[in-house]
């Protein structure tokens, strides 16, 4: 059974390493953003299965730690620059859909 | 929006939130029991270190500023949760099908969706689970006109998103619903 | 045994879904369409192994904690999906990167 997990972990792996190909080739950032997020989730199965494999039952708290930290990453991709947005931006040119300014958090 | 100009009203809700504040506590206590049993066992929640933690938790309730109530509606979750399961479970096997197949059978396209349901948890859940329905992805939302990308432009988005609208709208009290019930019709 | 074969095939039908969504970040033509890929296969594959592993967790408290992790990347992934398309969409695909 031991080896099963193992097998299956070292499968995950080569996944991940085919998407360092969409890192290596891009074109934009945000496919860059991609592989990150895919370490994410793929990392958090390989040490859930590695913690079988090994039978090392702390490793699923690491997993655990890693799901929390995933969003991180890509807040602070998004968060990168912090700039306004450019005035060109497609949705710009459309007309406004809501006469008034809503507030974000308004549900009631 | 309830200010001093209501006194009658602002006084019983204070009185009102006296009460849940109580019951917040106590379900924060238990709440934080619950995640150090999930995370340190069972034989790990009778150290005092533990039982600081709960209590800590508890009086951190007590003191902190109420956030808003979240207008959960029980009786509708399960439903919710079962449509969540199956139509996630649809998205991971319609998009794996697309991307193992040799012709690649995807036309991309954008389209926009007015949705009807308030800002905040709802608006919040909507989007995220429209990012897990088979094809779709939520990309902007700008008051409440919501633009999403689509695998397929020809599959029956707009459907499905009418379906999910409907169960996330039951699964919360909706303020205006109890304003104006024949205006609030889903179109 | 019946317990171990179930987890056999979960495991097994959640690798596909993983390669599935691999294939689609390498395969699909655009970001959008490869957040589509990343986010709901991986999804589900992570789903399938972690229903898989709960047939082998020693008691109440573990399964509970796969179920967490599982709830928290599944937020995590349809947040951070949505939040690159976004900035995909206000930024454009080809910012600078500074």
């Amino acid at each position: 059974m031991s080896l099963f997990y193992m097998a299956a972990a070292l499968f995950l792996l080569g996944t991940i390493l085919l998407g360092l190909v969409r890192v290596l080739r891009g074109p934009g950032s945000g496919d860059r953003m991609l592989a990150a997020q895919l370490f994410g989730t793929t990392g958090v199965t390989i040490l859930l299965l590695l913690s079988l494999a090994l039978e090392e039952s702390a490793l699923v708290d690491v997993a655990l730690v890693f799901a929390l930290l995933a969003v991180v990453a890509a807040v602070a991709f998004v968060r990168q620059h912090g700039l306004p947005e450019p005035p060109d931006t497609p949705i710009h040119r459309q007309p406004p859909d809501t006469p008034g300014p809503e507030r974000p958090h308004d549900d009631r | 929006m309830a200010r001093a100009s209501v006194p009658s009203n602002a006084g019983r809700r204070f009185a009102g939130r006296g009460r849940s504040r109580a019951r917040r506590a106590l379900a924060t206590a238990a709440a934080a029991t619950l995640l150090w049993w999930i995370l340190a066992g069972s034989a790990a929640l009778l150290e005092p270190l533990a039982l600081l933690a709960i209590v800590l938790a508890a009086v951190a309730s007590l003191l902190l500023p109420a956030g808003r109530p979240l207008p959960l509606r029980p009786v509708a979750l399960p439903g919710l949760l079962g449509f969540f399961l199956r139509s996630s479970f649809l998205g991971g096997l319609d998009v794996a099908r697309r991307a193992l197949d040799p012709h690649l059978p995807i036309r991309p396209d954008f389209l926009t969706y007015r949705t009807e349901l308030a800002h905040g948890p709802p608006l919040t859940l909507f989007m995220a689970v429209v990012s897990l329905l088979p094809g779709t992805l939520s990309v902007r939302l700008e008051g409440r006109l919501l633009t999403l990308h689509v695998l397929d432009r020809d599959a029956d988005t707009r459907a499905a998103l009418i379906a999910l609208e409907q169960r996330i709208r039951k699964a919360f009290h909706d303020p205006r619903d109890r304003q104006a019930s024949d205006d609030g019709a889903a179109p | 045994m019946i317990a171990n074969a179930l987890t056999v095939i979960l495991i097994f039908a959640g690798l596909v879904f993983f390669a599935a969504g691999t294939a689609g970040l390498l395969r699909f033509p655009d970001v959008y369409s490869r957040l589509h890929a990343l986010t709901k296969a991986d999804n589900v594959g992570l789903g399938l192994v972690i229903l898989g592993l709960m047939f082998q967790a020693g008691g109440p408290a573990d399964i509970l904690k796969l179920l967490l992790i599982w709830v928290l990347v599944l937020a995590a992934g349809t947040t951070a999906a949505h939040m690159v398309a976004q900035r995909t969409w206000t930024h454009g695909e080809f910012e600078s990167d500074r």
